[in-house]
Order: C-alpha cells, then structure tokens, then sequence
C-alpha cells in the first residue's frame, strides 16, 4: 500500500513500476496480509471437489497469512484444511509449495504430504543480503538483527531466519564480500544436491513480477524429488 | 554469485527468481537472498 492506494502483488504491480513508487515515495509502503475472504472460495472450491487442502505460507513472525488462512478455515468446520506455518519465506517456501504439489499430483495422501513438507521445513535455509537495515527496522521485521541498528554505516549485514524469525548472522565490509560469505555459507551447510539452491534477487529485474514465466517450478527441474 | 554457488556444488544451473514487492517492502532495493535445504542425514 502506497498511502491511499492498494496494489495485489502477484498481479497488480509488476516489480519494475514498484521499485520506482518505492524510491520515489515519501513514506515507507506497507504490507497487508490477503484477507480471510480471498481464501475462502478456493476453500470451497476444493472441499466440493471432496479434496483435502493443505495450505503452506510464510512464517507468521514476518507475515498475517496464516492467520488469514486459519480464519478462513474457521467457515469449514470439520473440513481437512491443513494450514501450515512453514517458518520460511522466499525461495525455500516457493520450493515446498511446488513439492507439495508434485506430490499430491503424484497421488499421496493428504498425510504424507503434510509429513514430507514438515520434515522439509527442518532442512530449510536461508540468508538475507541487504543494503540497509532501515526498511526492515521501519517495517517492524527486523526481530533478533535490531542490535545491528545504528552499529553499521557502511557494512553490509548478512541476515537469516530462525525458526521464522529474521536474526542477524554476521557481517562484512563489502557487498562483495558479503556474497563470496554466502557462497562459502552454502559449500559448508551442505546443500542437498539434488535439490536448490536458490538465489532471488529483487532488484535487477529488468521484468516485471507477474513475469516469472512457469513459477519456480518450471526451473527447479526436480518435481517430486523425495530426497528433496 | 549463481555461477560461483553452481561451481562450488557442481550444479549445472542455480535458478534465479524475482523477489515480490511484498518482500522487497522490507529488504529494500538490493535485497538478495540464497535459499536451500540441507542434505537429508
């Protein structure tokens, strides 16, 4: 939200027009959660097609969904909606929604998914490289990494979750620096293999967001991995 | 960066997505992240 006016982001505001509002705003933008009613019609939608529904979003220290969700949820008494807190945001989330969906594709039980996503979520990580601390801090998001505020003018903070909460990690001096670290991070927590990593990064997009051709999972190149 | 993960893992290619707009609201512009799972033990 820019002041007055309100933009869906997976379809309203592609990240080229978003990024100029931004930079050219007086005060921050704020985020809203997508209200229990945007859910409530995919509910229905599934439950009359006698599905169960599994339902992954981001961390709920960072983001009001699962709340939205779990209310929306509330309208079905007795229905199989599994609402799940992954803890995660980002690249990690994106990769357990698409796993999740090649499963059930593949048939598994409501269950097996739900277990495989959760064992998933213990596996998950990830670091943040940002170029200031200040839109976290205005935006309340900042959690463990508020010590680091006013410490730093030129260095370059390296940031993580845990348990779905954003801490401070480390820092370097250099933006370059900060990203050989986290390649070195990456060689020493051994990812698996076959499945990510992931890089994202908002900023060089010469497209805009609804652009993203297939999703993530046109380039994942491994749907249904179990090993994942 | 990609290339330098995807020589230290031996992977052929390290997908690259777009952050949305409701993340980069509190990364700010230059927000850049690395994502992955451990090896299952």
């Amino acid at each position: 939200m820019f002041g007055e006016d309100s933009f869906r982001d997976d379809s309203e505001l592609d990240t080229a027009t978003f990024l100029q509002k931004l930079r050219a705003a007086r005060e921050l933008p704020k985020t809203a959660a997508p209200p229990p009613a945007l859910f409530t019609p995919f509910f229905k939608r599934f439950l009359d097609e006698g599905q169960s529904i599994i339902c992954l979003h981001p961390s709920a220290d960072v983001s009001g969904t699962v709340r939205s969700a779990t209310g929306a949820a509330q309208d079905f008494p007795g229905a199989d909606i599994r609402v799940i807190d992954t803890r995660s945001i980002a690249g990690p989330l994106a990769a357990m929604v698409l796993e999740a969906h090649a499963w059930a594709q593949q048939g598994r039980a409501a269950g097996e998914v739900e277990r495989r996503v959760r064992e998933m979520m213990g596996r998950q990580m990830i670091y943040f490289l940002v170029d200031t601390l200040d839109y976290l801090q205005k935006g309340g998001r900042i959690g463990g990494a508020q010590a680091l505020v006013g410490g730093l003018l030129q260095v370059k903070p390296i940031l993580t979750l845990r348990d779905g909460r954003v801490e401070a990690f480390e820092q370097q001096r250099t933006k370059k620096r900060a990203m050989a670290r986290l390649v070195e991070l990456v060689a020493t927590l051994k990812p698996a293999q076959r499945g990510l990593p992931l890089v994202r990064d908002a900023c060089r997009c010469p497209r805009g967001c609804g652009s993203h051709g297939g999703g993530p999972g046109s380039r994942t190149g491994h749907p249904g991995n179990p090993d994942l | 960066m990609a290339a330098d993960l995807a020589a230290a893992q031996g992977i052929q290619e390290i997908p690259i997505y777009e952050l949305p707009p409701a993340i980069v609201v509190h990364g700010g512009p230059g927000v850049l992240a690395v994502g992955f799972f451990r090896s299952a033990i």
